[in-house]
Order: structure tokens, then sequence, then C-alpha cells
């Protein structure tokens, strides 16, 4: 006869996340098909992480949009399953700066260091920054910011320019991590949102990276329609 | 040179390189001088879904009084980490008790013995038939060519074997046309003699050596502190700076030592509850000394370790006790 074997072990009850951060730009220039295609995209985004039992019990996710204004659409950090889509509405200039901004907020806020004793910490966030012209405020004190961290470091904040009239240079250096650049085609977006899908479900599922220092994590390889800017 | 006890082998050995030969879960068990020990491994979830082996490995072995028991985690990330975790605790192993002995090349026979009266008939749900593998390596004899125990002296050898351990892997990376961090490992163990009980703890990465007493449970080697995600790992050019060595003395109090890779120590270091790693800690003790058999107390601790559920908890896990 089957013997069940079952051992009385008190176990962490704390659980970890893994925050993503979408940075999205709302300047007038996206207005019309390009908006419509990031919010598809926020759809595929959702319903991709959520498919995946791993990801869907560790990933967190902030929205913060730049153009007209700079908002945390999400209020911080929610579950990938309690994101409600937000309506995106396009205007006004790019001011990265104030996103940036809001993204220290939240990282000192809403994620967790680990505490021997204590609570299980976050794991890294992943930044993700899609945008389609020249940021307009201060972006360097806050990129600086963000570089400096002792705790709850950020070594990831992908770049991803899209359409003709991005600035190369300066998307390689608001970069902590790589920068891309694409179209600004429907099919791009849908790219684009597809890739980080992936890149946060493998993340998710990722465990401890070597080194033990500050060296970003490994991504799957782009599609095709994201180009390296070297 | 005395002519000591025999030596045996418990646990993960390097089979091939052509494809994963660890078996998803592992278990091994003995006694040795009044003290007990079993070490099991299970595949973490994530390696079950994607169709991958277990990264995670251990050893335990003997040389007369000496036991020396190691857990080694082969990182996620790196392509052939299961096998530089597999091929570091073996190196290490061989390079360390070669320090403490010399082979006499003379294999002890097995003398045939009655079962201890226990009814093993535990089956292993995680294969759902009682279907499984017990395996020994034979006893050698060995002669004994250091004195123990020179604490500095311990330190000095297990530290000359990480170095040894170190280059090897190295080695083994530029033979295969693969860059070092593809065998990516992290290295723990405790050197332990059992007759004088005293011994050295070593930990190189993430993962925990935990000593367990009546009133507390407390990390032996107090190691870097790692942000989530992060570790060290034997293959990287400064192991040394992350590389923590202490000596370590069997108490009265002592109840158990434990040692684990980060898919367990994980899921004890941090709470809630705030008082997680004694309650863990006396837990563990509790379930070890349930049985006086160790083989039924490693089928019992491979089968919790493949099913036991906490959140955000998908990585091998692997845990060693040594206990009186």
């Amino acid at each position: 006869m089957e013997e069940e074997v079952i051992m009385d072990v008190t176990l962490s009850q704390g659980l970890r996340h893994l925050p993503v951060y979408l940075l999205l730009d709302t300047s007038g220039s996206m207005t019309g098909a390009p908006i419509q295609a990031v919010q598809e995209g926020l759809v595929l985004f959702k319903r991709e992480v959520e498919k995946d039992t791993f990801a869907r019990e560790t990933v967190w996710v902030s929205i913060i949009v730049f153009g007209r204004e700079v908002l945390n659409l999400t209020q911080g950090l929610v579950p990938i399953d309690s994101l409600e889509i937000p309506s995106l509405e396009a205007g006004g200039y790019t001011p990265l700066g104030g996103a940036l901004r809001l993204l220290i907020d939240s990282l000192d806020r809403d994620v967790k260091k680990p505490v021997r004793g204590g609570e299980k910490g976050d794991w890294k966030p992943l930044v993700f920054i899609l945008t389609d012209g020249k940021p307009t405020d201060d972006w360097k004190s806050p990129r600086n910011e963000l570089l400096m961290r002792k705790e709850r470091k950020v070594l990831n904040v992908i770049t991803v320019g899209c359409g003709p009239d991005i600035d190369e240079t300066t998307l390689r250096e608001i970069a902590i991590g790589p920068s891309f650049k694409m179209d600004a085609d429907s099919a791009s977006f849908a790219a684009f949102f597809r890739w980080v899908s992936q890149t946060v479900k493998s993340v998710s599922q990722s465990v401890s990276q070597p080194q033990g220092e500050n060296i970003p994590t490994p991504m799957p390889i782009p599609p095709d329609v994201l180009q390296y800017i070297p | 040179m005395k002519v000591i006890s025999s030596g045996f082998i418990v646990g993960d050995r390097i089979v091939s390189l052509a494809f994963s030969t660890h078996p998803d879960w592992s278990a091994g068990f003995g006694r040795r001088n009044g003290f007990s020990f079993v070490g099991a491994s299970a595949i973490g979830k994530l390696h079950l879904r994607d169709g991958k082996g277990r990264e995670d490995c251990f050893l335990i072995r003997s040389r007369g009084d000496w036991l020396l028991l190691l857990v080694a985690d082969g990182v996620g990330s790196a392509r052939l980490g299961g096998w530089g975790a597999t091929l570091a605790v073996a190196f290490f192993a061989e390079e360390l008790l070669s320090m403490l002995s010399v082979e006499e090349g003379e294999t002890i026979l097995f003398e045939r013995r009655r079962p201890r009266g226990h009814d093993l008939s535990l089956s292993f749900p995680v294969v759902g038939e009682g279907v499984g593998t017990l395996s020994w390596y034979r006893p050698v004899k060995y002669k004994e060519s250091a004195h123990p125990i020179d604490e500095k002296e311990c330190i000095a050898w297990v530290t000359n074997a990480f170095e040894k351990t170190h280059r090897f892997l190295l080695g083994i990376a530029q033979k295969e046309n693969c860059s070092p961090g593809t065998l990516a490992t992290t290295l723990l163990g405790v050197l332990f003699h059992t007759s004088s009980k005293k011994g050295v703890a070593f930990q190189l990465g993430d993962g925990l050596i935990l000593e367990v007493t009546r009133k507390e449970s407390r990390p032996v080697v107090v190691g870097r502190e790692f942000e989530v995600g992060e570790t060290a790992v034997l293959t990287q050019s400064n192991w040394q700076e992350w590389y923590q060595v202490a000596h370590f003395t069997w108490h009265v109090d002592t109840k158990a030592v434990l040692l684990m890779t980060d898919g367990v120590a994980d899921d004890c270091l941090y709470g809630p509850p705030h008082d997680l790693l004694h309650r863990f800690g006396s837990d563990i003790v509790k379930e070890l000394k349930r049985f006086k058999n160790e083989e039924v107390v490693a089928c019992r601790l491979v089968d919790w370790l493949g099913h036991y559920k906490a959140p955000a908890s998908f990585d091998d896990r692997t845990l060693l006790a040594l206990y009186r």
C-alpha cells in the first residue's frame, strides 16, 4: 500500500515579484495609428504574460506615460492579472525626465529589497522605454540617479525608438542596457510587445545570474523589426 | 602512516557531457561515528516543464573520521551549469580528500548485514510508481597523511582545493571551446572531523549553511549578501572576493547542520513569518529524527523537496543534513 510522505516544515509565505515598468511616449507625434498600436500592444502583453503559469505568479507591472502629462497610470506596481489596460491619449511634448522621476518614486515605494529574517526582496526591475522623439526636459539627472542607486538597483533600462524622428545617440545615452530602433507601423509595435512579453516571461523564470556583480539580465533575441543601436 | 577506515561516496557524480545523466531526484544517506547524514536533491518545476535536467547536485564523501558534504548549484543561465556543478563537487572532493589521505588501493569487500528491521515500503509519488535506483560506490581503504585538527591547516586545504577546482573548470572550458561562464556554479560545503567534532564550513555563492540548536538557527558561514537574482560562481576570475570560510565546532546543543542551495534557502531565509529561519531549522530536525533509519529519512526528504509548495519557488532544491 502506498504511504503518503509528508514532512511538516514551516516555509516562507513571502512572495517575490518581478517589477516591470513600461514607460510610454504619448506625445503629440504619437497621435493616430501609433498610439492605437501601443494600446493594442498592451493588451497583447497582458494576454501573453498571463498565459504563463510562472510569470503570472511573479510579474507586477507599472505603466508610466509621458506626453501632455506625466502619469503613473497604474498608481505603482500591480499584479499582471489585475492590470487594467488604460486608455491612452496622445498630445503634448516628450517629458521623459518626468517619467524617470515617477519611475524612481515607484522603485523607492513599491520594490522591496531582501532583508534576512525579514521579507523576500523583489527581482531587479525591467524597464522598457518606448519613444518616437527626443526628450524635451532634463532626463540626464534622473537617469544618473538611476545609475547610481545602491539598493533596488536598476540594471535593465531598454530603450526603443520608433519612427523617423528618433535620435539614436540620445536613445543610447538613456539606456542602461541595449537600445533598439524600429518602424512606427502596427506590425512593429506588435512585435515589440511580443518581445517584451517573452523577455518578461524569460526573466521571471531565470534563477541566479553569475558574477555577483552588476550585469544586465540576459534577454531573448529580439525580432528582426527591432534593430540594435550599437 | 596508519591505515584508517574506509571511505565512501554518496550522491551525484559525473558521467557524461553529451547529455544530462543526472537523475531528476536523488537521495543519499549514511552514518559515521555516531553522526547521521542524509542528502537529497529534487529537480525544480521550471526544469521539469522545460524538459531540462537537474542543475543542482550534492556529494557526501568520507575518509576515516572525516566527512565531506558538498552542494552546488549550476547557474541556470549558464549553458552547462549543471555539468559544471557536478564537475566542481567531484573534483573539489577528490582534491580535498587527497590532502587528508592517500588511497591504499585495497577494496573492502562488502559484509552482508541484516536489514535494520524497518520496512522501507515507501514508494516515490513523484514518479507515480514504485520505481527508483539505489546504488553504492565500493569503499576503499586509505592511509592517513594529515593529522587533524589544525584549523588553519584545514582552511588552507579548503582554499587550495577551491583554487584548483577553479583552474580545473577553466581548463575544461578551454578544452571544450566554451567560455568559463558556461560552467558557472556555486559551491558550498562542510569538512567535518567526526571524532574531534570540529571542521570548517565554506561557501561561494548563494545558498545557506545553517546550524540548528535548541534555541536558535544561525548561518555557519555569514556569506556575502546578494541582491535577488545575483550570485557568485567558481568560474569567475575574482571568486576569492566572494569566498567565505569559517571554523565550525559541533557544540553540545547543536542538533544539526543543514546545507542547501538557493532553491531551498530562499524559502527559509526570508519571511514572513518573522522567526522563519529557526522554525524551518527546528521543523527539519524534528523530521530528521522522526525515523531512526536514515534510508527512510532520505526518501522522505527527497519526496518533500520535490513536492513542497512555496510562493514563486521554481528552482531545483537540494538539502543535506548532518545530525546526531
